[in-house]
């Protein structure tokens, strides 16, 4: 369970806060949507304890984010994946930080992700799915409590975004214990992997809602999976007051 | 692919032996001692002076590495300060970017005076000249680095010192042999001054005393052995770029 409560930040170096009074809970999958520059991001490295805010609290299960107590698993927009390291090494990149060696359960994941066979190639070597699939590969090798990824597929093509967007629906089915936050600025895409949907402007929550599609195999198959879509698109239009 | 990668010593070979038979030509026209034929000259390098030769460059090599491996610490280390802290590197780089510009071959009298003969002049003038290449170079690759490795890093709970030796170390060696490569060529031409001084071992020394003995021949094969030298260096960091890059 991940709760913010009352959080506000505003960078060093600029006046305009980036996120203003944000307060939700979530646990399972949450889908954060909004457009660019509205604070999602920041909102990701407060979660990921790696920014501290400057008023509110962000609690796992109660307790402060701190990386180095808990394991978070993190995939930022371009993935970060290491050039000079091989499929493998870049999976086990949290083990090396946190002096853990555990070559079994990198082999494990990468078995489980289907890219076991890629182990000694380098991210230059495999196309732009694999390496989504390793970024995901190197946060679940840790166990992590908290799974955050901000637009993880928005450097993908359509057709390997709805792959990459089904597989991770797979994985995160079977990692309920798992609180995921995913950030996007695609309708489409929150309202296929979120459970929950958070719906950002300005550095304020507008809307939260449950995802009607949850627990469908194919949400876009549905015929709400275009309604709710339209209503997301209307929400993010709008210039309602924020809650 | 395959082909052109298996044949790729072939154009090199093919051009270093064009240039020696151009040198063998004009050779055989000019005809004079100031010319011996580049056939003469590796005969006599192998035959007579080899032991002598290869000591020398033994002496010159020790100074080269001995110079680049300080200034790339050197180098470094700016570098991480200056990624670490905007204080640091607003202190460090301005006198850098002031130093820079100096030919450091006009500072060879004052070396000479402050360190005397000895190894340290010869080596701590290689350091001058490839310490800014490499503080400039090592700062932009690392600075260069994405947010998105960092953050990955942090929310791992990672330290500085890990984020040093993991990312931006590793993420600084192109940049870095980059330098090597347009501060080499310079390093050199400083050793070849500062070894005719006071020196009796080193390739500058041993292409010097040549030439005051008219022997052009052994002239000529101790600048072939400093070419080589030279040239195996350069092809030794296009590989570990390339063994680093995975091209």
């Amino acid at each position: 369970m991940l709760s913010l409560t009352n959080v506000s930040f505003t960078y060093p170096n600029s006046s305009l806060p980036v996120l203003q009074n944000i307060s939700f809970e979530v646990s399972g999958v949450c889908a954060v949507l909004g457009p660019s520059g509205c604070g999602k991001s920041t909102m990701i490295k407060l979660c990921a304890g790696i920014l501290t805010p400057d008023a509110g609290n962000v609690l796992l299960y109660g307790k402060p984010i701190n990386p180095k107590e808990i394991n978070v698993g993190l995939i930022p927009q371009d993935g970060g994946l290491l050039p000079w390291l091989t499929v493998e090494e870049n999976t086990a990149l949290g083990q090396k930080i946190k002096h853990q060696n555990n070559k079994a359960k990198v082999s494990q994941v990468l078995e489980r992700l289907g890219i076991l066979a890629l182990k000694d190639c380098y991210p230059g070597q495999i196309s732009g799915g694999q390496k989504q699939r390793v970024t995901v590969a190197r946060a679940l090798c840790m166990d992590p409590s908290l799974l955050l990824m901000d637009e993880p597929f928005s450097a993908l093509d359509a057709n390997t975004r709805e792959e990459a967007q089904d597989f991770l629906r797979e994985i995160t089915k079977h990692n309920y214990n798992i609180t995921t936050l995913i950030v996007t600025h695609s309708v489409e895409e929150a309202a296929v992997l979120g459970t929950n949907i958070l719906v950002m402007k300005k550095g304020r929550i507008i809307k939260i809602l449950k995802n009607p599609l949850k627990g469908y195999n194919e949400p876009r198959r549905q015929n709400c999976f275009y309604e709710l879509c339209d209503s997301l698109r209307c929400t993010m239009k709008d210039k309602q007051d924020v809650i | 692919m395959m082909k052109n990668k298996k044949y790729s010593w072939l154009s090199p070979t093919l051009a270093i032996i064009f240039g020696f038979l151009l040198w063998e030509l004009i050779a055989f026209l000019v005809k004079k001692p100031i010319i011996p034929s580049p056939s003469l000259v590796i005969y006599s390098l192998c035959t007579k002076y080899a032991a002598k030769v290869g000591l020398c460059l033994l002496a010159s090599l020790g100074r080269v590495f001995a110079g680049v491996a300080l200034a790339a610490l050197g180098g470094i280390i700016c570098a991480m300060a200056a990624v670490f802290s905007d204080k640091m590197e607003k202190t460090i780089y301005p006198i850098i970017y002031l130093l820079h510009p100096i030919p450091k071959i006009a500072l060879l009298p004052v070396v000479l005076l402050l360190f005397g003969l000895g190894e340290s002049p010869k080596i701590f003038l290689i350091f001058l000249i490839c310490f800014f290449q490499f503080a400039l170079s090592a700062r932009d690759a690392m600075k260069a680095v994405p947010e998105s490795n960092r953050v990955v890093f942090k929310s791992f709970g990672s330290s500085n010192l890990q984020e040093m030796w993991h990312l931006f170390l590793p993420a600084s060696i192109p940049a870095l042999l980059g330098g090597l490569r347009l501060s080499l060529g310079t390093a050199f031409s400083i050793l070849f001054f500062t070894e005719t001084f006071g020196t009796q071992i080193g390739m500058g020394a041993f292409i010097l005393d040549a030439w005051m003995r008219v022997s052009y021949v052994e002239m000529y094969g101790g600048i072939i052995v400093l070419a080589v030298a030279g040239g195996s260096i350069f092809g030794f960091t296009d590989i570990i770029q390339k063994h680093y890059t995975h091209e």
